[in-house]
């Protein structure tokens, strides 16, 4: 679809044209200034902010613990791997020890989160392109995992799941076996995804060679996660800087070589397998004893700065926390996968179709929530 | 420290009061009173941290108070990556110190770009992955604002920070030459900030309005203050002032 012959008798003239911010496959208010020749891509400026809700300056003005639940609101899709980001940063800080049964739940919850996530990117990204049962399928077999969301923490979105030194409170009872009736049917789910899509011949041809980029590059224009290992590039914060106990687990890195969508399409594909590795890990050893570890009412790191980054489904999300020594933060820096990753739009979507636009921006999973912030 | 401490003051005067009263049993909290009200206390953790920062670029003194317990900044010793900088840059390279095992180098602005080049390029270095670019106020300080790089090399497996002290009068040269990523991250300081780029491709504002006035993540700029005149122009919504 990427190879257009140049038109040879027929004079054209650039055009500019406007996408979103309200449309339906910009998932968010995102704004891309187009400028077409004909149906070809010459430059795309994104326009962001609509959603900027200035959460880096509540911050400042909120203690550490008030802080948590506006990172829910960043990334909404992924809410709970966000808190647990900033969480491993102030426990760092304070030197606050969480119990192994608080530690592995944690990463069980990030995971399944994981699972939702790409999920969600799954569901839009295949309707995006044109595969509505996928779609349907997909927020299925989502609705299972925000059912468990609810059991545990009482929200199905806006999770608030941890607090400084663990978890709220213990599994309500009968959620680990609900979690391993999930893990054990959930894979044949992935199947019939890959079977709609992973061989269809209109899903290869709208997704194959289509924004390409080479590991170098990625890496120069500062992707992370799954477009970053699209494109064959070995970084995944959970085995390149293990936090939380990660390293405690096996699970395998899926690379792709090509560095187009079709690639990155197939490593998140395979990473929900992983995912359930972990959480099947997790459920045979997960100790019994508290869930939550001694940590003060009132939070205040010492004088000093650390940088929290994790992995979380959309890429590299890190924290970077500035302590004063106060009960509030001098100054917490969100470094958000997305806001980063979708500069390089503009390099992805070039000399390609307008209708390639649509692929390119699902494929980098953008949360506009959390580009704006 | 009392930099520090008035730069925090007013925040702290509404809420602070009754965060500390619910902390009655609570070990750490009656900490940043002591260090008003008994100079006893504070002379000890002073003597430390004069020592340290002795020879410490202004940016650092502010930000450490060393405590009976938890961790501190430690200067590094025999750090390759320390020495080769210094040999390089002998003026340049102001410290090098080590909190919670995460690596911070502070280099003055007249090198900056150079001291990032040279991260990038040189092959002991190789810091390929600028995994972000933000700013502190510092509103006290001598120089306002610290610019801090974090950087990552795939091939070594290393982190490190990199700090820069940038005066309210002063740009700091754009690195969008040296990583792409760059751009947008400075586009976010300078929007929120107010820090100017030098050599920036297409600096202008990135989550606010084209047409705001002011920096919000600036320490003076108070979470409850907009820009009244934006707001009526394109919100049409005008207000008393408070």
């Amino acid at each position: 679809m990427n190879s257009i012959e140049e038109p040879t008798v027929l004079d054209t003239r650039v055009l500019e044209v406007n996408m979103g911010p309200q449309h339906p496959s910009t998932h968010g208010v995102l704004r891309v200034k187009l400028k077409l020749d004909g149906e070809k891509v010459v430059d795309a400026e994104c326009i962001i902010g609509y959603l900027h809700r200035g959460i880096e300056k509540i911050s400042e003005n909120r203690s550490y613990i008030e802080c948590v639940p506006y990172y829910d609101r960043t990334d909404y899709i992924a809410a709970v791997s966000n808190v647990y980001g900033y969480l491993l940063g102030v426990e760092k800080m304070m030197g606050i020890e969480v119990p192994d049964r608080g530690r592995y739940i944690r990463i069980m919850m990030v995971e399944l989160n994981r699972i939702a996530s790409h999920l969600l990117w799954l569901a839009t990204h295949a309707i995006d392109i044109g595969a509505m049962t996928v779609f349907l399928y997909c927020f299925r077999e989502r609705e299972e995992i925000l059912k468990l969301f609810e059991a545990l923490f009482g929200a199905r979105l806006t999770t608030h799941a941890f607090r400084v030194g663990g978890l709220w409170k213990d599994l309500p009872s009968g959620f680990e076996r609900e979690v391993g009736k999930f893990v054990d049917e959930f894979p044949a789910h992935i199947d019939e995804y890959e079977q709609l899509l992973t061989e269809n011949r209109i899903w290869l041809a709208r997704t194959k060679g289509v924004g390409v980029i080479s590991g170098e590059e990625a890496i120069e224009w500062g992707l992370t996660g799954p477009p970053l290992r699209g494109s064959g590039v070995d970084y995944d914060l959970r085995k390149a800087r293990p936090y939380g106990g990660y390293d405690e687990f096996d699970f395998d890195v899926p690379l792709g070589e090509n560095g187009d969508t079709y690639d990155r399409y197939v490593a998140r594909v395979e990473e929900m397998r992983q995912s359930l590795r972990i959480i099947q890990q997790v459920l045979d050893r997960l100790p019994d004893g508290p869930v939550r570890g001694k940590a003060p009412k009132i939070v205040k790191p010492p004088v000093g700065e650390y940088y929290s980054g994790i992995e979380s489904p959309r890429g590299e999300l890190g924290y970077y926390i500035v302590s004063d020594g106060s009960a509030r933060p001098f100054r917490v820096r969100i470094r958000p996968p997305t806001f980063i990753g979708l500069q390089a739009l503009r390099r992805l979507v070039k000399g390609h179709l307008m209708a390639d636009v649509i692929a390119i921006i699902g494929t980098l999973d953008i949360v506009l929530g959390e580009v704006d912030r | 420290m009392s930099e520090e401490d008035k730069t925090q003051e007013p925040p702290k005067s509404e809420e602070g009061a009754v965060q500390e009263s619910e902390s009655q049993e609570d070990k750490q909290s009656g900490e940043s009173e002591e260090k008003k009200v008994s100079t006893d206390s504070v002379k000890p953790d002073r003597s430390v941290t004069t020592q340290k920062t002795a020879g410490a670029p202004p940016t650092k003194v502010a930000k450490k108070v060393a405590k009976k317990k938890g961790p501190t900044y430690e200067d590094l010793v025999d750090n390759a990556l320390l020495n080769g900088l210094q040999e390089k840059f002998p003026k340049g390279v102001l410290s090098g110190q080590s909190f919670l095992d995460q690596v911070t180098y502070t280099v003055t602005l007249d090198v900056l770009y150079d001291v990032l080049l040279y991260l990038r390029d040189d092959t002991d270095a190789d810091y390929d992955y600028l995994v972000d670019l933000t700013a502190l106020d510092h509103l006290d300080n001598e120089e306002r604002f610290c610019l801090v790089y974090h950087l990552y090399s795939h091939k070594k497996k290393s982190f490190i920070r990199v700090r820069c002290a940038v005066d309210e009068s002063e740009s700091a040269p754009s690195v969008v030459a040296v990583w792409k990523t760059a751009d947008w991250m400075e586009r976010e300081v300078y929007d929120l900030f107010g820090i100017k780029f030098m050599g920036h491709p297409d600096l202008k504002r990135i989550l606010l309005p084209d047409d705001w006035h002011g920096y919000p993540l600036r320490k003076d700029y108070d979470i409850k203050l907009q820009d009244q005149a934006w707001i009526g122009k394109h919100l049409r919504i005008t207000r008393t002032p408070e």
